[in-house]
């Protein structure tokens, strides 16, 4: 192997002992090539060198400074003709070495301006981290806040790995404003009484673990969506994927291709519209042509546990639904599926395989909170007609609340009467189904008239929905279909 | 930071603004103070364009022209004020070492 790769911490608090360990790899035979995300140190094998490394914070061309291109190759073509000789980069910090004993002019000159140009660097990262810590706590709230433990948690690979990249994220963005502050302050009051500064020697474990399990993370929710989008066919996320990717690979192709070209600025333009609308029309148009065409499905409704129109013949006039597939850890497959029955329902199963049994309890444990949520505003207008007005309407007799039940509650403000009646509702919904019958380990009706069932047998979960699971003929084909046989 | 009108100015701070009184660009700056100081006074390039960046933005310097890849500068009147004061500060001490070294007569003694 002529190159190897190191896992290592740059910022702008340690340059001096990475300096010193660059020196010593050097002094080995192995030459520092590249440093990536400042983290992963690209060593190539050479001669053994004794040389000095020098690492310079310069601030780099991006989209909250003013910086430039051309400013930047100023600065290294005056550091090279001082006798320093340009190796990479790591963001604002700039790589040079030159031979030991060799006569060249120290990068670096005045503390005080080196510690002024770390502070503008480290105020220019804190904000970032202050950004990041909000957004991810933004994110986490929103997207996370109230659906762990969820069906959908327990269910959707991608908030199973995003719980784990947001507390990452939150933690390496608290990590980085209290590292970078604490430096900050203890060299200001270095500088105010002339001392030199004070860089960091820690061996930055929060970092690298932080790195390294977000790069993990990071990788097994790009395969996940990649799997989503391309084998399960998820159109929103292909549509997502094709809009990363070719945002990613346009940028990218941009910012090394064209933009470095010396041609006319209208021409770039114009390249760079033309690469863009390739991009899309080749690479977009053809993937998202083969999802949309129907005709290509490979979906075989007889691979998969669901009811279809075909599972009760004496139906009349179906039609039949979508089947959306997902992937998770702890439930590694789950579909729904629904069709639209003669009476114009949608009948709909959602079929889950969970990764333990424990997990199929936990599953059924949200089926059977699910009715509450379904139900507590669906019976809302009737409720406040009848408290208000006094209207009694028997689509209440659906929830299985009888109006001799609710004058009971008139004495109560509409308020508290309308609390008191949902409460009725939602403990009437649930319900003990025997599970014999449905050759189960448990099974509860989720709505009072018994047109929702959640099933489970061993580590597999079903809830099925608008069909009268009290009806023996029902049960028996619904078995038959489910694969709930012996 | 804020900027430093109310301090005294780094050693490189002060040669960068001195070597601005003719237009210069980035190497050649490093050159003058060189040759100006021999060889006593060096600033390093970080150092250099760290101080050239910041001046610019606070209107101690500005930028005249720009050719292949070089930025030519000069110090504005609001630098100027700023080298003045800081030499006239320079000379305020150099005036009182040689009351106390003797060049000049003492005349806090008389005084008591």
């Amino acid at each position: 192997m002529n190159f190897k790769i190191n896992y290592k911490f740059l910022d702008l608090t340690n340059t001096p002992a990475i300096e010193r360990y660059l020196e010593e790899h050097a002094s080995e035979g192995w030459f520092i090539h590249k440093i990536l995300f400042g983290s992963l140190f690209i060593f190539k094998k050479t001669e053994p060198l004794i040389v000095d490394f020098s690492i310079s914070p310069y601030e780099v061309e991006d989209a909250f400074t003013r910086k430039t291109e051309s400013e930047l190759q100023e600065f290294q073509e005056v550091t090279e003709q001082v006798g320093w000789k340009y190796v990479t980069e790591s963001y604002d910090l700039h790589v040079y070495y030159k031979e030991k004993g060799t006569d060249a002019i120290p990068l670096e000159t005045d503390e005080e301006e080196t510690f002024r140009t770390l502070e503008r660097l480290a105020k220019k990262q804190l904000r970032s981290h202050w950004m990041q810590l909000g957004l991810f706590a933004l994110l986490g709230w929103f997207n996370l806040g109230g659906t762990i433990g969820t069906i959908d948690f327990l269910k959707e690979g991608a908030a199973q790995l995003l719980l784990p990249l947001l507390v990452i994220g939150l933690v390496i963005a608290s990590w980085s404003i209290v590292h970078l502050r604490s430096f900050l302050k203890t060299n200001q009051e270095n500088i105010e009484k002339g001392q030199a500064i004070e860089y960091k020697e820690s061996d930055f474990l929060v970092p690298k673990l932080t790195f390294f399990l977000g790069s993990f993370f990071a990788i097994l929710i790009i395969l996940y969506y990649l799997y989503m989008g391309i084998f399960l066919k998820d159109i929103p996320i292909l549509v997502f994927l094709i809009v990363v990717v070719t945002a990613l690979v346009s940028a990218y192709g941009y910012r090394y291709y064209v933009k470095p070209a010396k041609i006319s600025l209208a021409f770039k333009r114009i390249a760079w519209f033309v690469f863009v609308w390739l991009l899309f029309l080749i690479f977009g148009w053809s993937t998202l042509y083969s999802v949309l065409d129907t005709e290509n499905r490979d979906v075989n409704l007889s691979d998969y546990q669901v009811l279809t129109s075909e599972t009760f013949p004496d139906a009349g006039f179906t039609q039949e639904g979508s089947l959306y597939r997902s992937i998770s850890f702890l439930v590694p497959e789950s579909y729904d599926y629904y069709y639209i029955s003669e009476d114009n329902e949608y009948v709909e199963t959602e079929y889950a395989r969970a990764l333990t049994e424990g997990l199929a309890q936990t599953l059924v444990k949200q089926y059977k909170e699910n009715p509450k949520r379904l139900y507590s505003n669906q019976y809302n207008a009737e409720l406040e007609a009848y408290f208000e007005e006094g209207i009694y309407d028997d689509y209440l007799l659906k929830a299985g609340v009888k109006e001799e039940e609710l004058s009971r509650l008139k004495e109560l403000s509409t308020r508290q009467a309308k609390k008191a009646a949902n409460e009725l509702i939602d403990e009437r919904a649930v319900s003990l189904a025997d599970a014999a019958l449905w050759n189960a380990d448990e099974a509860y009706f989720l709505s009072y008239q018994k047109d929702s069932i959640v099933i489970r047998q061993g580590k597999e979960v079903f809830y099925l929905r608008d069909k009268d699971f009290t009806d023996p003929v029902v049960i028996k084909q619904a078995r038959e279909r489910l694969g709930l046989n012996d | 930071m804020a900027k430093r009108t109310n301090r005294s100015l780094t050693q490189s701070m002060y040669y960068v603004l001195l070597s601005l009184q003719e237009e210069r660009h980035g190497y050649e700056i490093m050159q003058y103070v060189d040759w100006l100081t021999d060889r006593r006074v060096q600033v390093g390039p970080g150092t250099l364009y760290s101080l050239l960046a910041r001046f610019e933005e606070d209107e101690y310097i500005q930028m005249v022209s720009t050719a292949d890849n070089k930025k030519t500068y000069r110090i504005t009147e609001l630098g100027d004020q700023l080298l003045d004061a800081e030499i006239q500060r320079l000379k305020l001490l150099i005036q009182d070492a040689h009351t106390v070294k003797g060049d000049v007569e003492d005349e806090f003694q008389n005084q008591l």
